[in-house]
């Protein structure tokens, strides 16, 4: 291993699993602090806001990666692979039809209020990401979900595509329908330049 | 895509060119709809992440501990393995080179008890013929320690001669002694004696001929007579010979 044995902060992901599959549980942290906001929020969105369900899913997903790191192949990229599993998660969590809607549950914990931002900015920042959460509920599950990886978790056409199982012309006729609804319904919010 | 949302970077409608806003047409069709597309691209990026609860980390930690304490003693299988395979290597490579270097060390003691033997049986052997020389015996034992037989055994080897040729005097003797008996003619106790076919060469092996020997006081010439052939007189006197009459010939000795 290259580097402090301690120090995984410069590693990829490809590097780190490849550091936990040698045992090496600071390369886990290491990753763990890297994709657990991005999955958690992720699979919230997915799953209607159910804390429950997404931390149950969230720690079925880094489990396997600790206890199956062998299933990752080096040469593949462990963004679009653990999308996939958090993805395919949410898809089983559907067919069960376990997940109840609840729209009010928790949002109220995921947003931090900071003292040294204009508090104005700041409430309304928190306004639009409630309003846009709802929004985002009111959608369909593969619209929601296409919106969530490409414009929350930054992912590319590409790889959503490999994420989800469909083609890019899917994945961008699937992100056009539901840019043009959220942006119907957060009509209110007006831009502001910073 | 990403030309889209790079469209949306800009600031308003108007900056676009018209190619670029027939790209975005049914998306945002004026200024308007432009700005609400804007906004929700734009901002919906800066939605920070959702922390999970500490608890959920702490839970992995232990599922981690728990899966890599397990294998690092699974990863201690191999290495005990390869430290079996190479101590049960060893004993066998200790073994073999044990059994090879005692077989070896073994090897010349056996070699040198053979040649030992083979010596004794030369010397002992009364057929020596006088052309051979000990010389050409020699370079076959030159890589033994030369074993000196003791003068006791060449006296011992004068007198087995002595005893071959002993009975066979004696037989012959007794063998005449008998011609004269049988045209005398012979008694019916006698003949029913069985006659023995091997006498003289019973009588060779026997140490009582050696021993009364010296008590029948032979000649020299009753010697000679000892040296004829006696294979030829066995074969053609055996059958005549009276083993009765020859045990009363015999002296016992005190």
């Amino acid at each position: 291993m290259r580097g402090f044995k301690s120090g995984f902060s410069h590693f990829s992901d490809e590097e780190l699993m490849l550091a936990i599959r040698q045992g090496e549980k600071t390369a886990f942290n290491e990753l763990y602090q890297r994709y657990s906001g991005k999955l958690y929020g992720y699979m919230l969105k997915l799953l209607w806001y159910n804390e429950v369900r997404a931390q149950d899913l969230l720690q079925d997903l880094f489990a396997k990666i600790i206890t199956q790191p062998h299933l990752f192949d080096a040469n593949r990229s462990f963004k679009t692979w653990v999308y996939t599993i958090a993805s395919n998660l949410c898809k089983n969590e559907f067919k069960r039809n376990e997940v109840r809607k609840n729209t009010s549950n928790g949002l109220d914990n995921h947003y931090h209020l900071s003292g040294t931002e204009d508090v104005e900015q700041t409430v309304t920042d928190w306004e639009f990401k409630e309003a846009l959460d709802q929004e985002l509920i009111k959608l369909d599950d593969k619209h929601r979900e296409v919106f969530v990886l490409k414009h929350m978790d930054g992912l590319s056409i590409k790889e959503i595509s490999e994420i989800v199982g469909i083609n890019e012309g899917t994945v961008k006729s699937r992100l056009f329908y539901a840019i043009k609804k959220l942006a119907a319904e957060l009509k209110m919010f007006e831009l502001v330049e910073r | 895509m990403k030309q889209i949302d790079d469209l949306f970077l800009k600031a308003h409608y108007s900056d676009l060119t018209p190619s670029e806003q027939s790209v975005i047409e049914d998306l945002c069709s004026d200024e308007v709809s432009f700005q609400q597309v804007k906004v929700l691209v734009t901002r919906s990026k800066e939605v920070l992440p959702v922390n999970p609860p500490a608890h959920l980390l702490e839970a992995l930690n232990q599922t981690f501990d728990q899966t890599y304490s397990q294998p690092s003693v699974q990863r201690m299988r191999p290495k005990m393995f390869n430290l079996f395979t190479a101590s049960a290597v060893a004993a066998s490579v200790l073994i073999f080179l044990t059994i090879y270097f005692f077989g070896t060390a073994n090897a010349p003691q056996k070699q040198v008890a053979t040649v030992e033997k083979k010596e004794q049986k030369k010397k002992n052997n009364p057929i020596n013929l006088p052309g051979t020389s000990e010389q050409s015996q020699t370079p076959q034992l030159a890589a033994i320690d030369p074993i000196k037989a003791p003068s006791i055994e060449e006296d011992q080897v004068l007198q087995s001669e002595k005893v071959i040729d002993e009975p066979a005097a004696i037989a012959s003797i007794e063998m005449e002694d008998a011609k004269q008996e049988w045209a005398r003619g012979s008694r019916s106790d006698e003949d029913a004696v069985p006659v023995e076919d091997n006498v003289a060469s019973n009588a060779r092996k026997s140490n009582t001929y050696m021993w009364t020997s010296g008590d029948k006081h032979l000649s020299s010439e009753q010697a000679v007579l000892a040296e004829v052939s006696i294979k030829k007189q066995n074969k053609s006197d055996s059958k005549r010979l009276n083993t009765s009459f020859m045990l009363k010939q015999i002296k016992p000795v005190y």
